[in-house]
């Protein structure tokens, strides 16, 4: 197999963009995977993924696991699934707890952080750590419930935050819609490649 | 006082951070704040003053 094929029906330029920098994915479930999987298949080689958790059977209703990766570390069955699409692709894996203290240490050299945790505090307190020392976050809010996923906007509400998310999502919302975690992943990865692409934001008006 | 929250004009009484968020129902544990440009360290308190451009992102759970 020609390895270029993979990409051959990519836009043109868009791997160029991707190639070679070096991506921090700070959660590995539902966005994270997802979120990597996509990424590697528009041409991204080189991540930081960062996650402490277990691969469970309720993962596998959303997350880019299968079902014997149950009961591995995320960031080992995902660096493998990664390399499934791309043998190239590399991945520096940390499964240690990251605190607002730390979080710096696990991304400092990333050219942008992608936020994909579950919990809405976790995800306040990476941002706050990280936008406050420069780094460029593209976060996530508000994906949880079985509301429309036309209702997730892209938005630049700090100079170093981009916010894939519904502004309207409820507190507490139950349970998770794969169609819904996976179109704010899908987003997720459309404001890397237009970050990166020039420091940017396309947005629409 | 009247401050400029998310771009909009919005007049309150809290005079500090904190009594803001109690203020606006919103869970400092869940906000990212930023205020005249500068974002504010988690669990800090700040005085607030009339004209403060603030800019509070809210998360909401789910991934």
């Amino acid at each position: 197999m020609n390895r270029e094929e993979v990409f051959s029906k990519n836009v043109p330029c868009v791997r160029a963009v991707l190639k070679g920098k070096k991506i921090g994915i700070a959660g590995c479930g539902g966005l994270g995977s997802n979120l990597a999987q996509i990424l590697t298949r528009m041409g991204a080689d080189c991540f930081v993924l960062a996650d402490f958790d277990l691969v469970e059977p309720s993962n596998l209703n959303r997350q880019f696991f299968f079902v014997d990766q149950v009961g591995r570390l995320k960031v080992e069955a995902l660096r493998e699934n990664l390399l499934r699409i791309n043998p190239q692709v590399q991945c520096r894996i940390e499964s240690k707890k990251i605190a607002a203290k730390n979080a710096l240490d696990f991304f400092q050299d990333c050219a942008v952080v992608a936020e994909c945790f579950d919990g809405a505090e976790n995800k306040a307190m990476l941002v706050e750590a990280l936008t406050r020392e420069n780094k460029m976050v593209v976060a996530v809010s508000g994906v949880a419930g079985a509301a429309s996923p036309e209702s997730i906007k892209i938005t630049r509400p700090l100079p170093n935050l981009i916010l894939v998310g519904d502004p309207v999502a409820p507190d507490c919302s139950e349970g998770l819609i794969c169609a819904r975690v996976l179109t704010a992943a899908a987003m997720q990865a459309w404001a890397i490649l237009d970050y990166l692409k020039d420091g940017t934001l396309t947005l629409n008006a | 006082m009247q401050l400029i929250i998310n771009g909009a004009k919005q007049n309150v009484s809290a005079h500090d951070l904190s009594a803001l968020f109690a203020e606006l129902k919103m869970n400092p544990q869940t906000v990212v704040v930023e205020k005249n440009d500068a974002i504010i360290p988690r669990g800090e308190n700040c005085v607030l003053q009339g004209g403060d451009k603030l800019e509070i992102v809210r998360f909401v759970g789910g991934g």
